[in-house]
């Protein structure tokens, strides 16, 4: 897996590309605690390039989620696709966060 | 660890070193001694040498003092006789005075020629000689003592040169050793130079051998004098003199170096030589010096032993201190060799100690700055990195243990919380049906269950934990004990079921664990089936004879994150013939060795390709079709898979 991250106003963007299993799941929250302990509070999460995302990472994700949310942050997810999308789906992943279908539009809305 | 060969090593290491440097200062201990050895015995020799010189020098010339004086007076006589003619008694008187004036002088002839002196007289030879303190006079010459033809008169005639007669024992006179100085005198008689007759001047020798006989050099070292032939004349062996000629004792010994060296003393050589003397009977050293007017010699001989003794004392004293002194120096070198090495030995015994896993020990202080005292710094550094390093390893292995054991517990909770009976219920014939969970080595936290409702409704269940290790099988515990004690409580759909366990589940989950569950109610007797699903994956339904497809799912979210969730029931009814598949995403997601997921498509073909209709057998192929598929690549998550084969 990879993560890159940049700056938007008003936002962070992350990007993951290629798998999230357990093995990614301590990197992705490293990066989340970085900002938000640098006082970012605006998250868009673009899962355009995930290819698959396990049990472990969405439980990553959620934790991820709340702790953002906890400090009065938001983090909003954009082009989800694929075989990830079913996953969202199935899992009720979907019903839980707010899903974009462009990083532009979740930029304007996160 | 044996210590004996310890033992050895390091006594040899002390006398080792002793040795080798007493073999070092032995050398040269011995080149020194060798060295100087040869330098006095050459210096020795030569001072042997100079001092045999001037001894025999200053004996020469003391003898020589006398002689020369002994000589003045016959010359003097000589001269006199040449002068003028004598009367009768003044001659006498004047020969008479000679004695007089003479004490060295014994006796004291004037021999003329036939008729010289009295035209009647052939023989005239007055002779006069001490007797006691006087002096008496006689003549000499009768038909009976033709003195003309006599050695001490016919010599210096010939010779025309005074003469020393050859030292001869004077037996009428006074016993003792004479000499005879005989000088010619001649006249001018019609112009011409004639020989008249001889002057003779008798000389005592005993002087002469008491002075010879005094010269002592070191112990035993003596001087001796031979004549013209080599005669002794003076010699500590009384019986040799005027007996034996050098020549006599060289031909006695066969000794022809003594012969040599004879012949060159008589020729009035000077020398220092080397020679197996037979008075000693050993090798000596002899220097010789002529006398020159009589043509004798005089040797000083002495034994060479003599010589070197005092070289060979102090030769045996060095040795014997240096004997002494090199004890001494082995002695202290092992001393010192052992005091060195006593920390080492010391340390050696502590290293044993650590070795035996002793690491509390304490080293040996050792003061010295030295490599000794590095090393020994260098040991303890070794001691306490060793023991952080043991203690590191224990509490790394403790914590894998503790680990490992966590795992262990976590896996005993999962596996105990699992029925595991199969057949379940061999007396329903409606059904079979078939579970296997197959942990990971880290242990997710799947689950599956299945129970009668009562006498026509099965419960079952699958489920995934999306945590691992104890808290993951911990919350698969609760989650299966609650849907059960839900489920039992009777009069409940399958989506009031996962409505309860999800409220249960949000009360105090901090943790923010969340579990995927697809439960389902089947009435055995109708076929009829309901069930609800919280973010599951979707079951395989395959119709008999047909293809395995989703079974379609009611949406419904995972349970344990949002209180207020609501599930849909769903309902299908079964026929004899089909087969439900229930299964984690452990079998989907089993990766191979380059990271390529199983995937559903996969699944989907394995269990179209089992013809059984025996859910264990389908169950098997599918872990062994997994199995296949990750080739040893390591299990991620736990795999699970549930099937149900509905009779009718």
């Amino acid at each position: 897996m990879q993560i890159i991250v940049k700056k938007k106003d008003p936002a962070v963007i992350v990007s993951i590309q290629g798998h999230f299993n357990v093995g990614a799941a301590p990197e992705f929250e490293r990066i989340f605690n970085q900002h938000l302990d640098a006082g970012e509070r605006r998250f868009v999460l673009n899962l355009a390039e995930l290819t698959f995302i396990s049990s472990a990472g969405l439980c990553s994700l959620l934790a991820t989620a709340k702790k953002i949310k906890e400090q009065d942050g938001n983090l909003v997810i954009c082009a989800l696709q694929g075989e990830a999308r079913k996953v969202f789906e199935i899992s009720g992943f979907a019903a839980l966060f707010s899903m974009y279908s462009t990083e532009a539009v979740a930029l304007k809305q996160v | 660890m044996k210590t004996a060969p310890l033992t050895f090593r390091r006594t040899s290491l002390a006398v080792k070193l002793g040795l080798m440097v007493l073999t070092g200062t032995s050398l040269v201990f011995a080149a020194a001694f060798f060295y100087n050895h040869v330098l006095s015995r050459r210096n020795i020799l030569r001072n042997a040498e100079t001092n045999a010189r001037n001894l025999a020098g200053a004996t020469v010339s003391r003898i020589e003092a006398v002689l020369n004086g002994v000589e003045k007076t016959p010359g003097y006589m000589a001269l006199c006789l040449e002068q003028r003619a004598w009367e009768r008694a003044d001659l006498l008187a004047f020969i008479r005075n000679g004695l007089v004036a003479n004490p060295d002088i014994f006796g004291s002839i004037v021999a003329f020629e036939p008729y010289a002196f009295d035209p009647h007289s052939r023989f005239f030879a007055p002779y006069y000689c001490r007797q006691g303190a006087d002096i008496r006079q006689t003549w000499l010459g009768s038909d009976q003592y033709q003195y003309f033809n006599l050695d001490w008169y016919i010599l210096p005639k010939e010779l025309k040169r005074a003469v020393w007669s050859e030292p001869y024992f004077d037996e009428g006179g006074g016993k003792v050793i004479m000499t005879t100085y005989s000088v010619p005198f001649y006249r001018l008689l019609n112009g011409q130079r004639q020989f008249q007759g001889i002057v003779t001047a008798d000389i005592a020798l005993d002087w002469l051998v008491k002075m010879v006989t005094s010269v002592s050099y070191l112990k035993t070292g003596f001087a001796f004098l031979i004549s013209q032939n080599g005669v002794f004349v003076t010699h500590p062996d009384k019986r040799l003199i005027m007996r034996e000629s050098i020549f006599d004792l060289a031909e006695g010994a066969a000794n022809e170096r003594l012969r040599q060296v004879g012949q060159d003393m008589v020729r009035g050589g000077t020398g220092f030589v080397h020679l197996e003397s037979p008075s000693f009977g050993k090798p000596s050293w002899l220097y010789y010096a002529p006398l020159k007017s009589p043509g004798w010699s005089l040797g000083v001989l002495f034994p060479e032993d003599e010589l070197f003794a005092d070289a060979q004392r102090m030769g045996r004293n060095i040795l014997l201190i240096g004997l002494v002194g090199f004890a001494g120096l082995f002695l202290i070198i092992v001393l010192i060799s052992a005091a060195v090495t006593r920390p080492i030995r010391a340390l050696a015994r502590t290293t044993a100690e650590i070795a035996r896993g002793n690491l509390e020990i304490k080293l040996p202080l050792v003061k010295s700055h030295d490599e000794v005292g590095e090393l020994s710094y260098a040991f303890d550094n070794m001691r306490v990195a060793l023991k952080e390093y043991i203690a590191g390893l224990t509490e790394a292995t403790a914590a894998r243990e503790r680990l490992e054991s966590e795992l262990k517990i976590a896996r005993t909770i999962q596996m105990s919380f699992l029925p595991k009976h199969f057949p379940p219920f061999p007396e329903q014939a409606e059904f079979d049906l078939f579970a296997r969970l197959e942990p990971a080595k880290q242990v997710g936290g799947d689950l599956y269950d299945f129970f009668l409702l009562d006498d026509q409704h099965l419960f079952f269940s699958i489920g995934d934990v999306a945590d691992k290790g104890v808290p993951a099988a911990l919350f698969m515990a609760v989650t299966k004990t609650l849907m059960k004690g839900i489920a039992m409580q009777g009069g409940q759909d399958p989506a009031s079921v996962l409505e309860h366990v999800n409220l249960e589940l949000c009360k105090e989950n901090d943790s923010m664990m969340f579990v995927t569950v697809f439960c389902a109610m089947l009435n055995f007797r109708t076929g009829e089936l309901v069930y609800s699903n919280a973010g599951h994956n979707p079951p395989l339904i395959r119709r008999a004879g047909g293809r395995p497809d989703d079974l379609p799912l009611p949406k419904g979210i995972i349970l344990g994150t949002i209180e207020e969730a609501r599930y849909t029931t769903a309902s299908l009814t079964l026929h004899a013939g089909d087969t439900l598949v229930l299964y984690t995403d452990g079998v989907t997601e089993a990766m191979n060795p380059s990271q390529d997921l199983y995937s559903l498509e996969r699944l989907r073909e394995t269990v179209t390709g089992v013809s059984d209709q025996d859910p264990k057998t389908m169950v098997d192929a599918i872990f062994q079709s997994v199995h296949a598929y990750a080739s040893g690549a390591p299990q991620s998550d736990d795999i699970t898979v549930l099937t149900l084969h509905y009779h009718g």
